[in-house]
């Protein structure tokens, strides 16, 4: 009864973390760098649901479509406006761009919404359905399924498309990917959008689950990033792995620590992590920081 | 060079003497730091409206002996690392009195404040390290040493919960209520089955709730901010983990907890102060017209720090005479602020009384004994 549930819990939590962590490996991999702003992305997509679905009335699926589309158009706004200037630059100004945009997005929903909750309206709060020894809502059934369905989709995606192939040989090596032909821009801008959508996929899940506030982001993208490094940067089924991992390592933890120290979980896994196998557990050998 | 020296020294001497004149015209600064942004931001809104209401009323009057009280706001974002910058950045700007709201930030500040002389106000801490013995800290809120007593003696006298689980929020606010409930409870023969803390800002309460739903107990004693509570609380309903919750003012009474708890809100019992709006008819009606809506404990505990400061400013040559303001304050008995009758102990504390609401069609209202 309680193994079942603290499990179910932790998958929750893992798909949640999984769908920023595959973004934000995604981005890194081709770009060697740590999008701050990509929990940002996903609290717009859960803010756009919202004008969606409670300013306007519509129903929030379709809600959850327009934050998807909106989620990538923010994405390559942020890769012109921020990263594309600075390409040649050291590789922690595109770091610091990324942190002044994540303090950017805060404040404009900030001034727009305000810094007090809001939530999707979902009627009355329901009590979880009861199978096989666990109690489960139906939007965290949703969260799992739709974190999977965009697992799958970008797994295709990644291994079977033209476009994939790209991703993959510019995240192997930018330059001899370009002198084969590769427009490496295009690659980039083709990353930014589907992360930042899947992302903005992701914000409007959690918000279904949780609430919406300007902060929202933050701490599930520290999260995502640790699973990333957990799993091994540039992979994706690293990210998910990573996701899932730390996840359940938080939640089954808590059964035998203080709950206080769920967040701190997470932390020490990634600092265990950095210290023995800095590559992570799916990472390559030479993790290709030295382009 | 030299000439440019001797310039900007002449520059500096004018400025300098400029400064000196024009203070008796000056406005009286008061520093306030709340938290204006992020999860706590609600409380932070109820405070800016109270002391916007209490300035408003003296500055209509003619201010303080002549002179206009002007508020300064800064944000803690309810982080004791950030009230502290942002104290030193009210220092700067030579602010010697300052208001303040939320245990951890308070707890951080109160000795900067001390030594520096300063006078500091919260109107919202309830954490009992924030009582030294006659200094320059003060509170016109009620400590937890007087809520979590009513809490446990309610819960095991009143409702006859004998075992309980202690929930609170992992910061100076919730483990000074925590404390004194599990203490009182288990004074009264009481058995608390598991105390389990969560972070400030925290969303995620699942395994929380699994770990405390296997220990049992009768009723669940909670303390935290509204925004997380309101989470908790819908979790729990979820879980299918129904029992009686007995929080208090600072922990349910606010839209951003219904927002958050929906319907698993109703039937939630909490300690409040004993607020009556008609204590103070001028300040509801004043607050009603400028913010359309009613004020509430919050906002006259901000309002009654503001105007019991002026009353003893009245008294004090200046507000950088603070030992004058310090020693004014305590002689002060009786006051009849729009959150009650206030007189401070030696350790600048004040006790008020204090009432059970409950949760009701979304509404806070005052709770009745079931026949």
């Amino acid at each position: 009864m309680v193994w079942e549930q603290l499990v179910v819990n932790g998958i929750i939590a893992g798909s949640e973390y999984a769908l920023l962590a595959i973004g934000l490996t995604l981005i890194f991999g081709i770009l060697r760098l740590i999008h701050f702003a990509h929990g940002e992305v996903a609290m717009v997509g859960a803010y756009t649901a919202f004008v969606v679905s409670v300013i306007l009335g519509l129903p929030l699926w379709l809600g959850f479509v327009v934050a998807v589309v909106v989620g990538a158009l923010l994405g390559l706004a942020i890769n012109t406006a921020a990263f594309k200037p600075l390409r040649k630059q050291h590789i922690l100004m595109p770091l610091i761009a990324a942190i002044a945009m994540s303090i950017i997005l805060q404040n404009v929903i900030a001034l727009f919404f305000g810094n007090e909750i809001k939530t999707y309206s979902l009627g009355p709060v329901e009590k979880g359905i009861e199978m096989f020894g666990f109690i489960i809502t139906k939007t965290q059934i949703l969260i799992i399924f739709v974190a999977i369905a965009l697992m799958l989709l970008t797994w295709v995606l990644i291994k079977k498309t033209r476009i994939g192939q790209q991703v993959r040989a510019v995240a192997d090596n930018r330059h001899l990917a370009e002198s084969l032909g590769i427009n490496s821009e295009k690659v980039i801008t083709v990353t930014f959008a589907y992360g930042s959508a899947l992302a903005a996929a992701g914000g409007v899940l959690i918000a279904m689950e949780t609430n919406l506030e300007p902060m929202m982001g933050l701490m599930p993208n520290i999260k995502a990033f640790a699973a990333v490094i957990v799993g091994g940067v540039g992979s994706v089924p690293g990210a998910i792995l990573g996701s899932y991992f730390i996840g359940l390592a938080e939640n089954i933890g808590i059964w035998y620590l203080p709950s206080g120290y769920k967040d701190a979980i997470a932390f020490f896994i990634l600092v265990v992590f950095l210290l023995f196998r800095p590559r992570g557990i799916l990472g390559k050998k030479k993790e290709g920081l030295s382009q | 060079m030299k000439r440019t020296a001797f310039a900007l020294t002449l520059l500096l001497l004018l400025l300098a003497s400029g400064c000196v004149e024009e203070q008796g015209e000056q406005s009286i600064k008061i520093g306030v730091i709340e938290a204006l942004t992020g999860d706590g931001a609600q409380y932070g809104e109820w405070v800016r409206e109270g002391l916007t209401i209490a300035a408003d009323e003296i500055n209509e009057g003619g201010g303080i002996n002549g002179r206009k009280v002007e508020l300064v706001f800064e944000d803690h974002k309810a982080k004791p690392q950030e009230a502290v910058s942002a104290y030193q950045k009210l220092r700067f700007e030579n602010v010697s009195i300052v208001l303040m709201g939320w245990s951890s930030p308070s707890v951080a500040v109160s000795p900067l404040a001390n030594r520096d002389k300063v006078i500091l106000f919260t109107y919202s801490a309830t954490t009992p390290l924030y009582s030294t013995k006659d200094d320059f800290t003060f509170r016109t809120a009620v400590t937890a040493k007087q809520y979590a007593k009513e809490e446990a003696e309610f819960l095991f006298e009143r409702l006859g919960k004998k075992k309980v689980a202690a929930l609170y929020t992992n910061n100076d606010f919730g483990l000074g209520m925590k404390n004194v409930f599990v203490e009182t409870f288990e004074g009264l023969g009481g058995e608390v089955l598991i105390v389990e803390a969560f972070e400030q800002e925290s969303k995620d309460f699942r395994s929380l709730i699994t770990k405390v739903k296997a220990s049992d107990p009768e009723a669940i004693f909670l303390v935290g901010q509204l925004v997380e509570n309101g989470m908790l609380v819908k979790q729990m309903n979820e879980a299918d983990f129904d029992r009686q919750i007995v929080a208090d003012v600072y922990s349910v009474e606010g839209s951003d907890f219904l927002q958050g708890a929906g319907n698993a809100a109703e039937g939630i019992i909490y300690v409040a102060p004993f607020f009556e709006e008609n204590k103070k008819p001028g300040f509801a009606a004043r607050y009603r017209e400028k913010f359309g809506e009613s004020p509430n404990y919050m906002g006259a505990q901000a309002y009654d720090a503001v105007m019991i400061v002026a009353k003893a400013l009245q008294v004090c040559p200046s507000e950088f005479d603070t030992e004058c303001i310090k020693d004014e304050l305590f002689k002060i008995k009786g006051f009849e602020g729009a959150s009650g009758i206030l007189t401070f102990d030696e350790f600048g504390d004040v006790e008020k009384p204090v009432m059970f609401k409950t949760i009701k069609n979304g509404e806070f209202v005052s709770y009745e004994v079931p026949a």
